[in-house]
């Protein structure tokens, strides 16, 4: 599948984004280490939705000076918005990953008109010296997404692709993406979101995964408590990156969820 | 050519299995290893062996910032550097420097910095690094990804904070300030020379070359791969259509001279070993925070400028750390040979000497100084020096207009 790309007014930038399936529209936002383009979970989520899925400004085939253009989540928030405006989706549902899931909930208290029902996976945007978390930026180089990942051998296949990957691009290029989340969240991930989330209305599921080290499950509990009638669900085995290590898993969730038929 | 003499002040008591116990020297490195009573002797031996370096002759005494670490234990380095101001005359206070993206307002560095060069007769020269990715980024929680353009504003307003004599008021990205009016301001017009530390980025070189700031390249990798560096500094001065002048550039460098080889070796080994083993011992998690070197310095493959540097030095010998050019050693004659090698092949014309180095006990230090000061220095000091204009030394009071500080307790030299 190819990169689709659209310039938004008064941006001097280009957003770059994947598009594919149909019926109700689904926003995909993707995590603080950034997107593999079209993936196996959007594959698996775009036979029951039309799944959008833009790189943030910054990350991946965006240009990277695009990150310049946005100082803080508000700013990302409207980006968002004249995203879907632009492609002309009307209200959406939103699949919000990691970073992701801290934009998708400021998209869903600043402007619940545009948001149908939520889906918050592992998001990051709160901060606990006791429940705490292992820097996702403070990594060895050549190895700097495996603690995103439950076993750091996964990365070797998910990332490496099983030595087809150059590692000196993928070192550059996951840099790339790492300053684009470090932006918003450095140098510990408290965003403010927390004393916003009681304006959200979305109906919404957060989902915690066992073995994040970045964003312990534990989380999950303050995300669901401050979110009116959130309900929430744990993947055990899975690592922060749960939609390369679980695809499918993590598709008929988001699948069930937003189709309603919890 | 000038000589200044430096020291990183590290702890000097890291144990034996440092490496093994501690991931990190800088960061994260356990508070428990540092004893303040032991410390009270090792800032004052270290500040000792400073003024001894002064009433040598050396052109400069230096000092620079970093951040719990105890790889160097200066987090604000203007406070010695104002204390050898009033405990040294003549020679050059070298403040190598505050790391300017790390103050806020800049205009406080622009503040202690005028302080310095005004109770020193105008002997300051202002260092002006961007900081490590250890000290900015995860010590002090600066944003990498934003960190050098914040330098270039803070940069900005400290030069016109020196130079605007009128008051004025700055709206920019990183700092806003109605009424910014500097007293006291430095007695060096237009302000003290301006130098920029740096572990080798291309954005580094360019600032230099288009300010006409002198570009100090500290690192640990030595001399001989520092040339790489340095000649990419040079050609990039060239290009930028300025003219070379060895005096816009300096260097760091271990250095440790005896009466002969295997005196040196016997003597000063340990300490190197110390130096390149614990002190940068760096996690290499803290050395590079995504953002804080471009995507362009990236692919260039230049390495950051102590973290990566440091696993190039271990588990080497005396005559491995001589030959590779991490460490200048041996006899005068010997030192003498190697400097000039380096001196002639960086094309540098100022030399950060780094007589101190690890676990050196203050004496062993006096010897090799009061070595270099007398049997090394003097024959090197005519290189560049008819050819070209060094611009980049303090601009001092004559010696009529200087101040006489309450008298000072004699250096003790050591027979």
């Amino acid at each position: 599948m190819n990169a689709k790309n659209v310039t938004l007014p008064g941006e001097p930038h280009a957003t770059v984004y994947y598009r594919g399936g149909s019926g109700e529209t689904v926003l995909w936002l993707h995590h603080l280490a950034g997107m593999q383009g079209w993936e196996p979970v959007h594959e698996a989520l775009s036979k029951s939705f039309d799944v959008v899925a833009p790189y943030q400004p910054g990350f991946g085939e965006s240009e990277g000076e695009a990150l310049d253009d946005f100082d803080n989540g508000l700013d990302l928030v409207l980006h968002y918005g004249e995203l879907l405006d632009e492609l002309g989706t009307g209200p959406v549902h939103i699949v919000g990953h990691s970073i992701g899931g801290w934009i998708a909930a400021e998209i869903a208290a600043i402007h619940p008109g545009r948001v149908k029902r939520m889906v918050l996976v592992n998001p990051v945007g709160m901060w606990s010296e006791s429940v705490g978390g292992e820097d996702p930026y403070a990594q060895q180089p050549m190895a700097a997404t495996a603690v995103l990942f439950s076993d750091p051998e996964l990365r070797n296949r998910l990332v490496l692709k099983d030595g087809a990957v150059d590692l000196m691009n993928n070192y550059v290029d996951e840099m790339k993406n790492l300053k684009g989340s470090a932006k918003f969240l450095w140098p510990l991930p408290d965003t403010g979101v927390a004393k916003r989330l009681h304006l959200v209305k979305a109906p919404t599921l957060i989902v915690s995964c066992g073995m994040d080290y970045v964003a312990p499950a534990l989380y999950g509990e303050a995300w669901q408590q401050r979110i009116s009638g959130a309900q929430r669900i744990t993947i055990p085995d899975a690592g922060h990156l749960v939609n390369l290590e679980q695809p499918e898993r993590l598709a008929d969730i988001a699948r069930n969820f937003l189709s309603g038929a919890e | 050519m000038k000589f200044h003499w430096f020291n990183l002040m590290p702890w000097p008591y890291l144990p034996d299995d440092f490496r093994e116990k501690h991931r990190s020297v800088w960061v994260d490195v356990d508070s428990r290893l540092y004893d303040p009573v032991k410390g009270h002797q090792v800032y004052n031996e270290y500040l000792d062996l400073l003024e001894f370096a002064a009433d040598l002759g050396f052109d400069g005494i230096g000092v620079n910032e970093h951040h719990q670490n105890a790889y160097g234990m200066m987090p604000s380095p203007q406070l010695w550097a104002s204390s050898l101001a009033r405990r040294t005359k003549d020679v050059a206070i070298v403040l190598m420097g505050q790391s300017i993206a790390l103050y806020n307002p800049p205009t406080r560095v622009a503040e202690e910095m005028a302080m310095i060069d005004v109770v020193s007769g105008g002997r300051l020269i202002a260092g002006f690094p961007v900081g490590t990715s250890m000290d900015t980024n995860y010590a002090f929680g600066s944003n990498p990804g934003n960190l050098r353009e914040r330098y270039r504003e803070n940069h900005d307003l400290i030069i016109r904070a020196w130079t605007d004599p009128d008051m004025f008021s700055w709206n920019g990205t990183y700092n806003k300030l109605r009424y910014v009016n500097l007293w006291p301001r430095p007695i060096q017009k237009p302000h003290p020379p301006i130098w920029i530390p740096g572990g080798g980025s291309v954005e580094t070189w360019d600032f230099c070359a288009e300010n006409e700031y002198n570009y100090s390249y500290l690192s640990f990798s030595g001399y001989i791969r520092g040339q790489f560096l340095m000649n990419g500094f040079h050609n990039r001065v060239a290009e930028l259509g300025h003219e070379f002048n060895p005096f816009q550039a300096a260097f760091a460098q271990q250095i440790c001279v005896a009466d002969s080889w295997d005196e040196a070796e016997a003597e000063y080994y340990e300490h190197a070993k110390y130096f390149f083993e614990r002190c940068l011992h760096v996690y290499p998690g803290f050395a590079d925070a995504p953002g804080y070197r471009t995507e362009a310095t990236l692919r260039a493959g230049l390495k950051a400028q102590v973290g990566a540097s440091g696993g190039a030095a271990l588990g080497k010998t005396f005559k491995q750390y001589v030959e590779e050019g991490f460490l200048v050693g041996g006899d005068p004659d010997q030192v003498t040979e190697q400097m000039e090698h380096l001196i002639k092949s960086l094309r540098v014309g100022h030399l950060f000497a780094l007589l101190h180095f690890g676990n050196m006990p203050k004496d062993k230090c006096e010897r090799s100084t009061l070595l270099f000061a007398e049997k090394v220095m003097p024959r090197l000091k005519h290189l560049w020096e008819n050819d070209y204009e060094d611009k980049w030394m303090p601009k001092k009071l004559s010696s009529d207009q200087m101040a006489t500080p309450r008298p000072i307790r004699a250096s003790t030299l050591v027979k």
